[in-house]
């Protein structure tokens, strides 16, 4: 009996990956950007930019760049650094601490 | 020169449904000696045996309660039932516990239920984590009872209910299955913890609440002196089971579980009393009589982890606090604990996931503490996972931490500012050091498990300054 018709089941379940992996764009959810890199190079970058998502629940449905503003970042700065982990070399030291950077607006 | 064994263990992948499976479970221990003239104490708990059957202990416990009805009287006549159960960062074996609950469900004739897991804010179960979880014949079971199962989903603000406003300010959001549901069960692990206990009512909040829910309720409370262990009369713990009276919590089923993950006891019965109960005989078990009050702090504390928690250091550390209340200001606490990281549906993540949090603040001092403080009043530091790292990291302001754990996570620990080492000896020994050759030791083998007696803080009348319990 398959389990598949339980109300509810799999409705958070991580969604599929967009179209092309390598499109990051400001609406691609944080989990879709980590299942792009099974090697955990996403989570590493959450984990430079001191955002918790990975763990989070909201990971499933927050994009990108609605997750850059909830955390203060700049949704285009943190748009160029995930798209940068496309790159051989990765996002530049550089455009990691602009990434990084938290406003103090509110 | 006595010899200690300290544990270190993890459970992999994930703790749920692995308390019958050795093979998941990673059981090492380390050896440690310790001249005896400098031996405070070292407290090893001494644990009932295991229930034969966990499910029978679970069938007994409902018609059984501690206090008000019966499961079957609370069912007799009620229109619908939402049964809350904890998630795979929680090693409670629902699959064991569900059966009776199904039994009453469907002897009752309450054909409107639910199953709701409370993650809170916590990433929910993939289908692997929900069989594991759940176990098969009771998923079988509930899509032939048509029982459905849901998750927390906090931030769809459209998912949730308004219930009203705690006496200390949170405002309180409830998951719409759980607040149509006319009886409300939950069914948890029972523990003292750094928030005051584990189970119960905190399947309520944080566990199906909103997201604005838990923030509110963890911003205000988590860096109260008054919420640590053993404090259930405290702020956060106090705030919490108003909050599942508010939101109509009929009844809990708590389990005890041993420092290698059997049940010990269950205990069913009217909320809040039933989990009262439970950490009541959680802490004849585990709690101790403190050695500090006859013969002074300790100036260090080396502290092993074992089954029932789990693979990050994040829920492995927790024993960071209750250590707390036993080594000195300026101490040191040696910590044990192999964490080996997790693979998930999304990803692996690295035994100290989510204490990387903590570096921007880095190196922990009162004055960056301030800072924390103010992130947290800015909504800048997300609380759920700041009701870990934060009380760490507030200890580190205070006293020296040391990780030995595996090799593979020196890296991050470096990278973070966490001093760790793989070799127990050589934190020993620098610890010794530090202290001097008349450095009073504490061995704290389950520190997550273990508090000091005098922490514990039941009844409101009983909450007082810490500074009691340190001296």
């Amino acid at each position: 009996m398959t389990v598949r018709g339980i109300s509810g089941r799999g409705a958070a379940g991580p969604a599929a990956p967009p179209g092309s992996a390598r499109e990051i764009k400001g609406k691609t959810t944080v989990v879709e950007v980590l299942r792009m890199f099974p090697g955990g190079e996403a989570a590493r970058l959450m984990s430079r930019l001191s955002w918790p998502c990975a763990h989070c629940s909201g990971a499933f449905h927050e994009p990108l760049a609605v997750a850059a503003k909830r955390h203060r970042n700049s949704p285009a700065a943190v748009l160029e650094a995930f798209r940068a982990l496309c790159s051989a070399e990765g996002p530049s030291e550089e455009l990691l601490q602009r990434a990084a950077v938290k406003s103090t607006d509110r | 020169m006595g010899r200690y064994s300290i544990p270190y263990e993890s459970l992999d992948p994930l703790t749920i449904g692995a308390t019958d499976d050795e093979s998941k479970v990673y059981r090492e221990t380390l050896e440690l000696e310790i001249p005896d003239a400098n031996l405070l104490a070292a407290i090893y708990p001494d644990e009932p045996p295991p229930v034969h059957d966990a499910t029978e202990a679970a069938r007994a416990a409902l018609e059984n309660p501690h206090s008000g009805p019966r499961f079957s009287q609370l069912l007799a006549g009620a229109s619908s039932v939402a049964v809350v159960i904890d998630n795979q960062f929680r090693p409670t074996p629902a699959s064991k516990l569900l059966p009776p609950v199904f039994d009453a469900i469907e002897a009752a004739g309450v054909s409107d239920a639910r199953v709701v897991c409370a993650n809170g804010k916590v990433f929910p179960m993939s289908d692997s984590d929900i069989a594991q979880k759940l176990g098969a014949d009771n998923l079988a079971r509930m899509e032939r009872l048509g029982i459905g199962f849901f998750q927390n989903e906090p931030r769809n603000t459209e998912n949730y209910s308004y219930v009203g406003v705690t006496s200390r300010g949170t405002p309180v959001w409830l998951h719409n299955e759980v607040a149509r549901s006319e009886v409300i069960i939950t069914i948890g692990h029972a523990q003292a913890n750094h928030w005051g206990a584990g189970g119960g009512g905190k399947l309520i909040l944080p566990g199906v609440v909103s997201d604005e829910t838990v923030e509110s309720n963890h911003c205000a409370f988590v860096p109260s002196p008054q919420t640590h262990y053993g404090a259930y009369a405290g702020p956060m713990r106090a705030d919490i089971d108003e909050t599942a009276t508010m939101c109509g919590l009929s009844a809990t089923m708590n389990v005890l579980l041993d420092t290698r993950g059997r049940v010990i006891d269950c205990i069913y019965g009217a909320h809040p009393d039933a989990h009262v109960e439970a950490i009541n005989r959680f802490n004849d078990i585990y709690a101790y009589d403190n050695p500090v009050t006859e013969a002074g702090p300790a100036d260090i504390a080396v502290c092993g982890v074992f089954a029932p928690t789990d693979h990050l250091f994040f829920h492995t550390g927790w024993g960071c606090m209750s250590s707390d209340l036993v080594v000195r200001e300026g101490g040191s606490i040696i910590y044990c604990s192999p964490s080996p990281g997790v693979s998930t549906a999304i990803g692996d993540f690295p035994g100290l996931a989510l204490m990387d949090l903590m570096k921007p603040y880095m190196p922990a001092s009162p004055e960056n503490y301030q800072k924390v403080l103010r992130d947290i009043h800015g909504r800048n530091i997300q609380m759920w996972a700041g009701c870990i790292w934060v009380p760490i990291y507030e200890v580190m302001t205070r006293k020296h931490l040391t990780m030995v754990t595996l090799e593979e996570n020196l890296e991050m620990a470096a990278d973070i500012g966490l001093d760790a080492t793989v070799s127990l000896d050589e934190a020993f020994w620098a610890a010794m050091e530090r202290h001097g050759p008349d450095a009073k030791v504490i061995v704290l083998p389950f520190a997550r498990y273990q508090l000091p007696r005098n922490a514990i803080r039941m009844h409101a009348a009983d909450v007082r300054a810490l500074e009691q319990v340190r001296l």
